[in-house]
């Protein structure tokens, strides 16, 4: 085996890639510039020394090379010690005029034109310096003028006046304590002594106070961005069923679920997602229901992604994923309020992500992502029945194009005479293999497709099915493919656009490609030996350690709803492969009105 | 990822080497409908091809059919060749596409060359893999490559089609056998049964007949039709085989009952004498009520079968206007079409005696007294059937007396 390794070797040889030194060499020097910033209480005023020497050091070290960062390496050397107060847990100071010089330094003001530092003075007696610090256009400026402001301000002096100058006898430890208690009357507030706080809480909508003489700030409730209104699904459109779907505000998402399941046991965790932009992300389980194993497991994996942008439950997803290299999605992305609670109820963990409209269910698998919530809410013959023609879907999707091109062209035997003779008949013009016709309608499919979502405007879908159209009767009649395969290319469309998960009907999209080249190759072997890899692939696959194909794979016990829909009343355990605390959801027997006597009411069953 | 990709690459290359060997467009290759063997005249046989036109039968392009009567929908390739695969390969010599039989739907020996033996050109052709089991064996009266030249279709575009509606009759009609290849060609090589194939014949133009006394349908065969017009070809009755060799023919209602003790008769329509009007016929639809029971027994040497038919059926017309649809009459009924089928019965019988060819297939019952097979082999049943003695049993139930219940008298 060794050749082979050499081989291999020589066959994927890459060029070393030069590393950049001008960061490390400022991380090299970041422990005793952390020591010396601390010292001073603020990092800033040693910025020009620092950089200098920064800037020494790179230019003697590494004569290669002119990089952004080492012509501002001033301000890499700024952006470094803020990162230091920040990361630091520096404390704020007792000055107010020193907080409002770190602060304008974190927030770079005042080139950052959104960050207002609003100076005022708290009319008690003697007047008190104070400082609000917050972001204008994500606060309330009604909330800040009358809840904030105006009692500071104004409304102080009024109580201070009645009460008696004096701190004596009073209830208050001092000023700070005051203030917090009695003047602010904010709904939330909370106090801080660090800056990191302080940023996080004014990014974050709230209003921080500083007041002359402490070194603690209050955070005020003050949020007041735009958002949209909770509209109906986008993507999970259903006939029957509830027409709600996430917004982009995480707390109207928790409540949207919430007020699905109204049950204290409903556990809301908020977990700070990355280091550098931190992102809210909400962890929704039942408390008495799902396995505390999985819910650790979800919280240890959100709260070690260290990464730069993950603002988005699709970069979430696949920062959190089980493996990255199988085709098959491993989290279940739902816009739907109402699949988030079923499945919470089924023992299985929601992840809602601050911005976004799309929640993540975990564990998944692969009965899930062919399911609708539909399903259950039409009567179970439909159910299932609308279940069975998605399963036809998914393999016409997948595996019909690579028949075709199998028994075109290797098979021709399968084909019944008379279809065969008109299949002839009908491609005598028509100048390349079959091969080669399958590839042309497949790819002009799927540009179609992608241009129709680029296209924009409301106008794109219909053309593109239009496009699609006049592309297939032009393309038969310019002899460029036979009439059969659009009927082939159609059914793949439709079959593919019946899988209801969208990242799943992608996935299986670029595999059909697969098959369709090993049908090319090897006939119907090929697409036994590609199904074959591709099974096994499957059920080797996990999601937050439960096997993507259970319970088929390995074999677990089944409720009467992971293939085929069952009746509502059969709906009795939760699915075994999540291990829920509580195995049973209903009764033996649901319909108890079967068994009580007319006229009386039922027993003791709520 | 490397290291993915690495195998991927390897992957890829374990694919290529088989490399699309055998991919083959159905427009590069020549369907062959139906071949056709005659004894040759300028090598050991003469082998006709028939060959769709897939362009005249689908249209061609633009999904349009073709404008009708632009061009045959076959055409017929006579060659002369040594034995019959061979034929296949000089076939490419005058058609450019290649050749392929995996849709053959007929076999055709002409009368003479399967007189002389067909074991030969049997045993070939089912080892090869493009071949079918389910293609058909017909015999024809004449020349096979006349047969096929001008056997056209009329209401089908395609040949294929076509032979294959041809032999679906077997389904609603006696004189049609089941028998694909398949079954002939066990038939011939177990012992104990013989084969029967098709019996074709182009259209006969001289008249059959010489007087126009009845005679029930149950007596034609191919080749001995008294009509006119209708496409060339005809199919009816079989051709009985012994030993590979051709040794007589059926006609339709030795057929049928060969297919009543097969089990493949579905139902057919018997033209019966009526017992109180000897010129006038009562047709009645029959089928079989139940499988025939056939037990033999082997007593002093010579085997003794008994076969017992129980059939039902129908009347379709009465041509006399006898109330036979009355519960006192119905029992004339049944015993004139129970010695209907036993006479029928008893001919066929004497015939296979007579040919010393068991095409009813009754050793395939006496096999089972025998312990081994080199036992049954050592009977020699073939020897052993022509001195059995036969017993017949026929039971026939009327069930339907048609949509008329009573008949008036006419005036």
């Amino acid at each position: 085996m060794s050749w082979l390794k050499t081989l291999l070797q020589y066959l994927l040889y890459h060029k070393p890639r030069p590393e950049s030194t001008v960061f490390q060499a400022g991380i090299e020097d970041k422990p005793g510039q952390a020591e010396t910033g601390l010292a001073g209480g603020a990092g800033g005023r040693r910025q020009p020394q620092a950089a200098g020497g920064g800037g020494q050091k790179t230019s003697g070290r590494k004569k290669r090379g002119y990089s952004a960062r080492e012509k501002f390496s001033g301000q890499v050397e700024e952006n470094l010690s803020i990162e230091e107060i920040l990361q630091g847990e520096v404390k704020l100071a007792y000055s107010l005029e020193e907080n409002r010089r770190v602060l304008a330094k974190i927030f770079h003001v005042p080139q950052n034109k959104d960050v207002v530092l609003r100076s005022l003075s708290i009319g008690t007696n003697p007047p008190v310096k104070a400082l609000l610090v917050f972001i204008d256009g994500i606060t309330n400026a009604q909330v800040q003028n009358l809840a904030i402001l105006q009692p500071l301000m104004v409304l102080s002096g009024l109580v201070d006046e009645r009460r008696g100058a004096g701190h004596a006898g009073s209830v208050y430890r001092d000023l700070f304590d005051r203030v917090r208690e009695a003047l602010l009357p904010n709904n939330q507030v909370a106090e801080t002594d660090t800056y990191r706080r302080v940023v996080d809480d004014v990014l974050g909508g709230n209003s921080a106070l500083l007041i002359d003489g402490f070194n603690q700030a209050l955070l005020l409730e003050t949020k007041g961005w735009h958002y949209r209104s909770v509209g109906t699904p986008q993507v999970e459109a259903v006939i029957q069923g509830p027409q709600e779907a996430f917004t982009e505000q995480i707390r109207i998402n928790t409540s949207l679920v919430r007020k699905i399941i109204r049950d204290p046991a409903l556990v809301t965790e908020f977990i700070k997602v990355g280091k550098s932009s931190p992102l809210q992300c909400a962890v929704m389980y039942m408390a008495n229901l799902a396995n505390p194993d999985l819910v650790r497991e979800v919280k240890r994996r959100l709260s070690n992604i260290r990464a730069d942008y993950v603002q988005e439950t699709g970069l979430m997803e696949q920062m959190i994923e089980d493996n990255p290299y199988y085709p098959a999605p491993q989290v279940l992305r739902t816009e739907r309020p109402d699949r988030v609670a079923a499945n919470i109820m089924e023992g299985k963990v929601g992840i809602l992500v601050g911005g976004n409209p799309f929640a993540m269910v975990v564990p998944v698998t692969f009965w899930d992502l062919m399911q609708v919530p539909e399903d259950a809410y039409v009567r179970w013959p439909f159910g299932s029945f609308m279940r069975l023609i998605r399963y036809a879907g998914l393999f016409l999707a997948m595996l019909l194009p690579a028949h075709y091109v199998a028994i075109v062209g290797y098979h021709q035997e399968f084909i019944p005479t008379d279809l065969l003779l008109a299949m002839t008949g009908s491609r005598e013009k028509v100048p390349f293999p079959s091969i080669v016709e399958v590839l042309i309608m497949e790819l002009s499919f799927e540009l179609i497709r992608e241009a129709g979502i680029r296209i924009p405007g409301t106008v794109g879908t219909t053309l593109g099915i239009i496009g699609a159209l006049i592309l297939g009767q032009a393309a038969v009649a310019a002899n460029i493919v036979s009439p059969i395969l659009i009927i082939v290319v159609a059914v793949t469309a439709l079959g593919s656009f019946a899988i209801p998960n969208y990242s799943f009907s992608v996935s299986i999209r670029v595999l059909r490609f697969v098959y369709i080249f090993l049908a090319a190759l090897l006939g119907l072997l090929g697409i036994l030996v590609g199904f074959f890899i591709h099974a096994g692939l499957l059920v080797s696959l996990k999601s937050f350690g439960s096997p993507f194909m259970a319970p088929a794979v390995p074999v677990m016990r089944k409720g009467h709803d992971y293939f085929l829909r069952g009746m509502a009343w059969q709906q009795e355990t939760r699915p075994d492969y999540v291990e829920p605390l509580q195995e049973r959801r209903q009764p033996r027997i649901s319909r108890r009105w079967l068994y009580t006597r007319r006229g009386r009411q039922g027993g003791d069953g709520p | 990822m490397r290291r993915v990709l690495g195998v991927l690459a390897l992957l890829l290359l374990v694919m290529l080497p088989a490399g699309c060997y055998d991919y083959s467009e159905p427009d590069e290759k020549a369907w062959v409908m139906a071949m056709g063997l005659d004894r040759g005249r300028q090598n050991v046989l003469t082998v006709t091809a028939v060959i769709a036109v897939p362009k005249n039968i689908a249209g061609s392009g633009g999904g349009q059919p073709a404008a009708g009567g632009g061009g045959k929908n076959f055409f017929t390739v006579s060659l002369e060749a040594p034995t019959l695969l061979s034929s296949l390969e000089l076939l490419n010599a005058v058609v450019d596409r290649r050749a392929d039989l995996s849709h053959i739907k007929w076999f055709v020996f002409s009368r003479e060359l399967a007189e002389q033996g067909i074991g030969e050109y049997l045993a070939p052709i089912s080892r090869f893999y493009q071949f079918r089991r389910t293609s058909l064996m017909l015999v024809c009266q004449g020349r096979a490559e006349d047969f096929l030249a001008r056997g056209l279709p009329v209401l089908e575009d395609n040949a294929g089609k076509y032979y294959e509606l041809m032999h679906r009759g077997w389904r609603y009609t006696e004189f049609i056998p089941f028998d694909t290849f398949h079954q002939f060609y066990y038939k011939s090589s177990a012992p104990g049964v013989v084969p029967v194939a098709m019996l074709a014949s182009l259209e006969r133009k001289e008249p059959v007949y010489p007087d126009n006394a009845p005679k029930p349908k149950g007596k034609y065969e191919a080749g001995r039709i008294p009509r006119q017009g209708g496409s060339s070809i005809e199919v009816m009755g079989a051709a009985v085989f012994r030993q590979e060799r051709m040794v007589g023919t059926l006609n339709a209602d030795e057929t049928g009952l060969v297919k009543l003790i097969n089990g493949t008769l579905r139902r057919t329509l018997l033209d019966v004498r009526d017992p109180k009007h000897p010129d006038k016929f009562v047709i009645m639809e029959v089928k079989p009520r139940q499988r025939p029971s056939v037990k033999v027994q082997i007593a002093g040497g010579h085997p003794s079968i008994e076969v017992d038919i129980k059939m039902e059926g129908g009347i379709i017309s009465i041509q006399s206007g006898e109330e036979y649809e009355k519960p006192g009459n119905i029992p004339f009924l049944e015993d004139a079409v129970e010695k209907e089928l036993l006479e029928d019965f008893h001919a066929a019988v004497a015939k296979s005696q007579e040919l010393g060819a068991d095409f009813f297939g009754f050793g395939l019952y006496a096999k089972k007294l025998f312990r081994t097979w080199p036992e049954w082999e050592a009977y020699n049943w073939d020897e052993k059937y022509p001195m059995a003695s036969v017993t017949l049993h026929v039971d026939f139930k009327v069930r339907r007396i048609g949509l008329i219940h009573e008949t008036l008298p006419q005036k």
